[in-house]
C-alpha cells in the first residue's frame, strides 16, 4: 500500500528523465519531429551536420532528445550517443521504399550494440502523408521488427509536418519508461 | 544549431524560443581533409551572429504602422515612426509596481539624467540603437500598470523592475509574471530582472538581499538579474544593451554533463565560446587524422572532383545560384546549396533525392547521373520557360527560394512546351537509344510508369530499361529505375536486363583489352558497374519463361495489351 502511494505521489511529483537518441538515414524528418515536439511548429530545416538537442516536456517526464544527422558518412558516429540512451528512436521516411533496406541494415547494426541493450525502440514511420508511402504494417515487415528478441518495440505512423502521432509515440516512452 | 561549413545554421525557429543562453555543443565532425579547414574557421563568427539573431527577433521590417494602437499610442504618430522604414523594431516591456524605480531606470538611459517621479501612467519611448552594426528600433513600453493581454502579446522581451528598498515592489513581480504567463507561453519571451537602489541610505536600507533576488530570477525561468542605480547610471546602459541576452553559456557534452559559465561582459562571453569551440574543434581534428581511417575511393573522390569543376553549369547552386554548391539531388543529377537542398528533402524523395557531395557515399550508379547532366543541361529543361518570373539568388528569402523550387519541380511550370507528334513512350524509346540525355530528361519529367515500361514495338518487347542496358549506358539505366522501370521486365525472347547488360560488359571488356585506351577502360567498367546495379535492384540472372518467344508472337495481340504482358510472365 505504501508503495503504490509512494509511486503515485512520484508519478505526480517526480520529474522523471528519459535520454532519448533520435537517428535514421537522412531526409527522413528527424530535425523537423525534434522541432515539432519542441515548438509546436514547423521550423525549416537544412541538412544537420552534427546534431540538435533539446528537451521535451511531456506528461511530467522530461525527455532529453539527440537528434543526430544521417547521411552515409556520419553514420557511424551515431555510437558515439548511445551511452545511456533509454529510448531510441529510429525514423524512416515512409515514401523512400528505395532506400527501406538500407534503413533496415543501419537499424539491425545499431540493435545488435551492447549500450543499446536496455533502450526500448520507437520507430517513427514518417511522411505519410506522401502519394507513395509505406504502411506500418508493411514497414514492421521491411524493418524485421517481428524477429526481434528481448526488445521492446513499437511502430507509429506519423506525419511530422502535422504531427501528426508524435505524442502517440512519446505516449508509448513514457509508459515504457513507468513500467521499468 | 552547430554547422560546420559556417554557412548556415540548420534550424531557423520562426519564432524567439527565450533562450537567451548560448550553448556550446560537442559536435560531430565528418570525415575531412585539410583543404577544407578555412571553411571550418569561419564556423564560430557565423555561430555566434546566429546567436545574435536568435535572441533578437526581428520580424514587422516592412512597415512601422500600426494601425490597431495608432489613437492610443503617442509615439507611433510622429512622422519617423509612421514612415514605412526598413528598420527593425524590437519592442520592450517594461514592468514594476509604482515604487520599483522603473520610470527613473528608462529616464536615465535615454536622458542620462536622473529623475525622481514615478510616473503612474507609464510612457512610451523610441530610440535607435546599433546591434552588430544594425540599426534597430527600440520601442520601449513603460507600464503604468499589470501587464494586461494587449501588453504581453506586443513585446518582444520584458524587463521586470523592483526597488530593493521596497518590499511590495519585490513581492508583486511574481503577480506579474503569473499574470503574462496566463495570457501567453512565457518561454518565448526573453526576460531579465532589475532590482533598483535609487537612494538607498540609513533612512531608506536595502531590505531584499542578493539571495533573494537571485532567487527571483531563478524563478522567472532562470533569467538574468542585475542592480542598477538610476542616480548614478550605474549599470543602467547594460540593462537596455543586452536586453534577451545573458552573459551565460553553457557546454554540454555527450554524456549529458553540464557546465554554466557566466562571463562579465557579452563580448568576453562571446570570446570564450569562440575559444572553446576552436579547441574542441581542434581535439577532434586531431581524433579524425590520427585514426586513419579507411580512405574512400580515390576514383569516387576524383569523379567529386569533376562534379563540382568539370559538369558544366555546377560551380553555382541550380536553383538560387549560390558558389560553390556541395549538395546534390541524385535524380535531377545537379548540384545545389545546402539552403536549397532542405527545400528539395521537403518535397519528397519522389521528386528529390538529396545526397550530400562530402558526407554520403556515392555508388557508381549516383556517380555516373550527375556526371551525365549537371545544372546547365538541367536547368535547359526545368528552367526552359520561366516566363518572365525571377530566379531567386543567394540572398533571397527562403519562402522565396521554396515558391521557385516548388513551381520548377513539384508544378513543373517551366518545362519546355511537349511534343505531342508522338506518344511520350516512344519519345523516350529514341532518346535513349540516341543517348540524347537532355530529351531523356524531359520527357520523364512528364512520363508515368505506363510511359516508363513501354516497348520498342509490339513484337519487340524490349523496354528502354533493356535499350540503357545493352548499350552499357549506366546513367540512363539508373535514371530509368528511379523513374519505376521494371527491372524484372523481360524482351520476346524471355531476356531480362541483366542479359544485355552483360553482354555489353563482355563487348566492353574486350574492347578496352584490344584498344588498351582510357575511354574504353571508363565504359568497360561502367558496364560492369550497370551489372551490379541491376543486381542490387533484384534484376533475375535470366529468365524464367520456357519456349522463349512464343507466348509475345502469338497472333492477334493487340497494341494496348503487349505492353502489360513482360511483367505478367514472370
Amino acid at each position: 500500500m505504501g508503495l503504490t502511494i509512494s509511486s503515485v505521489l512520484t508519478r505526480l511529483f517526480g520529474k522523471k528523465q528519459m535520454r532519448i537518441l533520435m537517428v535514421g538515414l537522412d531526409a527522413a524528418g528527424k530535425t523537423t519531429i525534434l522541432y515539432k515536439l519542441k515548438l509546436g511548429e514547423i521550423v525549416t530545416t537544412i541538412p544537420t551536420i552534427g546534431f540538435n538537442v533539446e528537451t521535451v516536456e511531456y506528461k511530467n517526464i522530461c525527455f532529453t532528445v539527440w537528434d543526430v544527422g544521417g547521411q552515409s558518412k556520419i553514420r557511424k558516429l551515431w555510437r558515439h550517443y548511445f551511452q545511456n540512451t533509454q529510448g531510441l528512436i529510429f525514423v524512416v521516411d515512409s515514401n523512400d521504399r528505395e532506400r527501406i533496406g538500407e534503413a533496415d541494415t543501419e537499424l539491425q547494426n545499431m540493435l545488435m550494440e551492447d549500450e543499446l541493450r536496455d533502450a526500448v525502440l520507437l520507430v517513427f514511420a514518417n511522411k505519410q502523408d506522401l502519394p507513395n508511402a509505406m504502411t506500418a504494417a508493411e514497414l514492421t515487415d521491411k524493418l524485421n521488427l517481428n524477429q526481434l528478441h528481448n526488445r521492446r518495440w513499437y511502430i507509429q505512423a506519423t506525419c511530422a509536418t502535422q504531427g501528426d502521432g508524435l505524442y502517440e509515440g512519446l505516449d508509448w516512452l513514457s509508459n515504457e519508461l513507468a513500467s521499468k | 544549431m552547430v554547422d560546420l561549413k559556417g554557412e548556415t545554421v540548420p534550424i531557423t525557429p520562426k519564432k524567439s524560443r527565450g533562450i537567451s543562453m548560448t550553448t556550446v555543443k560537442n559536435w560531430l565532425m565528418p570525415e575531412r581533409k585539410t583543404q577544407d579547414t578555412p571553411k571550418f574557421q569561419r564556423m564560430p563568427e557565423s555561430f555566434l551572429r546566429s546567436i545574435r539573431r536568435r535572441s533578437l527577433r526581428v520580424k514587422r521590417t516592412k512597415s512601422l504602422v500600426l494601425p490597431e494602437k495608432r489613437k492610443s499610442d503617442s509615439f507611433v504618430n510622429s512622422q519617423e515612426w509612421t514612415l514605412s522604414r526598413t528598420v527593425p523594431d524590437l519592442r520592450l516591456g517594461i514592468v514594476g509596481s509604482l515604487s520599483s524605480g522603473k520610470s527613473a531606470l528608462v529616464h536615465r538611459y535615454l536622458t542620462g539624467s536622473y529623475m525622481q517621479e514615478e510616473s503612474p501612467e507609464g510612457g512610451r519611448f523610441k530610440k535607435e540603437i546599433l546591434v552588430d552594426n544594425q540599426s534597430y528600433l527600440l520601442l520601449i513600453r513603460d507600464e503604468g500598470g499589470p501587464p494586461e493581454l494587449q501588453f504581453t502579446a506586443w513585446v518582444d522581451a520584458v524587463i521586470f523592475v523592483f526597488s530593493l528598498e521596497n518590499e511590495s515592489s519585490f513581492n508583486a513581480i511574481y503577480n506579474y509574471y503569473t499574470k503574462m504567463s496566463h495570457y501567453r507561453n512565457s518561454a518565448e519571451i526573453p526576460l531579465i530582472l532589475v532590482g533598483t537602489q535609487d537612494a538607498i541610505s540609513e533612512n531608506n536600507p536595502r531590505v531584499i538581499d542578493d539571495s533573494r533576488a537571485r532567487k527571483l530570477a531563478n524563478d522567472l525561468k532562470r533569467c538574468s538579474y542585475y542592480e542598477t542605480c538610476a542616480t548614478y547610471g550605474l549599470n543602467v546602459e547594460r540593462v537596455f544593451q543586452d536586453d534577451p541576452d545573458g552573459y551565460e553559456f553553457f557546454i554540454v557534452s555527450l554524456d549529458n554533463k553540464q557546465w554554466h559559465f557566466e562571463a562579465s561582459s557579452s563580448d568576453e562571453r562571446d570570446d570564450w565560446v569562440a575559444a572553446i569551440e576552436q579547441q574542441i574543434l581542434n581535439s577532434l581534428q586531431l581524433n579524425e587524422s590520427s585514426k586513419g581511417k579507411k580512405q574512400n575511393n580515390p576514383m569516387e573522390a576524383a569523379t567529386i572532383q569533376s562534379i563540382r569543376s568539370r559538369v558544366p553549369g555546377n560551380g553555382f547552386c541550380v536553383d538560387c545560384d549560390a558558389t560553390n554548391p556541395d549538395w546534390a539531388s541524385l535524380n535531377l543529377g545537379v548540384l545545389m546549396c545546402i539552403e536549397c537542398s532542405g527545400i528539395h528533402r521537403n518535397l519528397g524523395s519522389h521528386i528529390s533525392r538529396v545526397r550530400s557531395l562530402d558526407l554520403d557515399e556515392w555508388p557508381a550508379g549516383h556517380l555516373s547521373v550527375m556526371l551525365a547532366i549537371g545544372n546547365t543541361l538541367a536547368n535547359s529543361v526545368w528552367e526552359c520557360r520561366t516566363q518572365g518570373r525571377t530566379k531567386p539568388t543567394p540572398t533571397s528569402s527562403r519562402e522565396e527560394k521554396e515558391r521557385w523550387i516548388r513551381a520548377k519541380y513539384e508544378s513543373k511550370e517551366f518545362l519546355p512546351p511537349p511534343n505531342t507528334t508522338m506518344p511520350l513512350g516512344q519519345q523516350l524509346v529514341d532518346a535513349v537509344c540516341s543517348s540524347n540525355m537532355k530529351a531523356i530528361i524531359h520527357v520523364l519529367a512528364m512520363a508515368n510508369t505506363e510511359q516508363v515500361n513501354t516497348t520498342v514495338a509490339p513484337r519487340d518487347l524490349r523496354t528502354p530499361l533493356h535499350l540503357a542496358c545493352a548499350m552499357g549506358n549506366l546513367a540512363v539505366a539508373q535514371l530509368l529505375i528511379w523513374h519505376n522501370a521494371n527491372v524484372k521486365a523481360v524482351d520476346q525472347d524471355g531476356r531480362t536486363c541483366l542479359a544485355y547488360a552483360r553482354a555489353a560488359a563482355s563487348i566492353a571488356a574486350a574492347k578496352s583489352q584490344s584498344n588498351n585506351s582510357v575511354s574504353a577502360d571508363v565504359s568497360a567498367a561502367a558496364s560492369r558497374s550497370l551489372v551490379d546495379l541491376l543486381l542490387s535492384y533484384g534484376c533475375p540472372e535470366v529468365s524464367c519463361v520456357p519456349g522463349s518467344g512464343t507466348l509475345p508472337r502469338r497472333r492477334g495481340t493487340t497494341n494496348q495489351t503487349m505492353p502489360q504482358l513482360p511483367s505478367s510472365v514472370i
